[in-house]
């Protein structure tokens, strides 16, 4: 039987550490995937999963339900990460690997029917989102992450953010609009260099 | 609503009640320019999906249940040894001390003894015995006890890599080692006044052992 995350943290907050360690596995890819999403860099990721779990250990009791779990988490996640900028007084950075193995492309085509090339527009295009969203503005930047990324609906995002409902909507609504402008831009020159390859080939 | 573009974000993301998604599919039906803008909120939806997140393996380490010590596994084993000498020792002189205080008479006496004149002699040499064996008993205890204070003491003293004590146990043990030094040296002054005292007894006994022979 599964437990819900709600009856986790409450035999975890009577001292049941196996249900702990139960809403860690259930929650710490997310919380992993928020955490690199936000500060680019897979190093201040765990460093930032790892306190955050600790903190909510340490803050269980403090925990009344007011909100979902994974809405607190992910509260406490936002906050180490922007801690975490404010330490090291930069934005998101964007790892971006140098150049491209082809062994290591084999390795992470997502199936066998995948090409090389569907492979590299795959990573492109990854690259591309992860440079687009690192310009976003931090609030606009957040808000989207917890909606595509997160599923979350947009009255949990105003109860995470603590901002009104309107708000998030507006800010969903501005960074979809600056990112769709950047990334037609950046597929348009993609294209516009695709064809002069080719040309110069032909 | 074209002014407030803010409200097609309901209907991009499905999140508008019944009402609002008929207004909106009303006005996308006459405007193509809202219809352009959902078309492309869509599409960019679509590109978020292409954004990974690398591969990693689990960066928690589980919480396991802190290990139930019982009580004397907490107290060092040389404490350990110091504490069984000195009940030994506490046994023995207790032992001494209630066989000196007994009454003869509650004891019955060899028909010999009682039908006989008393031997004095034999007696004193027999006390003088008893005393002896008691007080061997108790120096043989004392020592005992000393060598395993020092044992555990040397074992306790292994080389620092071994050692995972932390500094604040070290402290603590060297603390109670000298507790347990000091009153090792005020239970060897107590067993030296229960020998006075043992002799003072023994001589009582003997006098007036000595007096019921003569009336006798």
């Amino acid at each position: 039987m599964t437990r819900t995350d709600e009856e986790l943290v409450t035999r975890a907050t009577a001292g049941d550490l196996d249900c702990f360690n139960q809403l860690v596995a259930r929650w710490e890819r997310p919380i992993y995937a928020l955490a690199f999403r936000t500060l680019g860099r897979e190093e201040d990721a765990r460093d930032v999963v790892q306190e955050a779990f600790l903190r909510a250990y340490r803050g269980l009791r403090g925990f009344k339900g007011q909100a979902k779990f994974s809405s607190w988490l992910y509260r406490i996640t936002l906050n180490l990460c922007r801690d975490s900028m404010r330490r090291d007084r930069r934005a998101p950075i964007v790892q971006t690997p140098e150049g491209v193995d082809a062994v290591d492309l084999a390795d992470a085509q997502a199936s066998p029917s995948e090409s090389v090339e569907d492979l590299v527009a795959r990573r492109e295009m990854s690259q591309a989102v992860a440079r687009a969203m690192a310009e976003l503005p931090e609030e606009q930047r957040t808000a989207i992450l917890m909606k595509e990324y997160h599923g979350l609906t947009f009255q949990e995002i105003a109860d995470t953010l603590g901002c009104p409902l309107s708000t998030v909507k507006t800010r969903l609504y501005q960074g979809l609009s600056v990112l769709r402008r950047r990334l037609e831009r950046r597929q348009a020159e993609a294209a516009s260099l695709r064809r002069a390859t080719w040309e110069s080939s032909s | 609503m074209c002014d407030e573009r803010e409200r097609l974000i309901g209907y991009v993301y499905d999140e508008c009640g019944d009402e609002e998604r008929g207004l909106v599919d009303e006005h996308l039906e006459s405007c193509e320019t809202c219809r352009d803008e959902i078309s492309g909120l869509r599409a960019t939806r679509q590109d978020l999906l292409a954004w990974e997140v690398p591969d990693h393996g689990s960066v928690w380490k589980p919480f396991v249940p802190a290990r139930v010590t019982p009580w004397y596994r907490e107290v060092p084993a040389w404490a350990m040894a110091a504490a069984a000498g000195v009940m030994v020792v506490l046994g023995v002189s207790g032992g001494a001390v209630a066989q000196a205080l007994i009454p003869r008479e509650a004891t019955p006496a060899p028909a010999a003894i009682t039908s006989t004149h008393v031997d004095d002699a034999a007696r004193r040499a027999e006390l003088i015995a008893l005393e002896r064996r008691i007080a061997d008993s108790m120096r043989a205890d004392l020592a005992q006890l000393d060598r395993r204070v020092k044992l555990v003491s040397q074992q306790n003293a292994a080389p620092a890599g071994l050692v995972h004590a932390s500094d604040s146990d070290t402290t603590q043990d060297m603390a109670l080692y000298k507790s347990v030094n000091t009153d090792m040296y005020r239970l060897s002054l107590r067993m030296k006044s229960i020998e006075n005292q043992l002799e003072g007894l023994r001589q009582l006994i003997l006098t007036q052992q000595s007096g019921s022979g003569l009336n006798r």
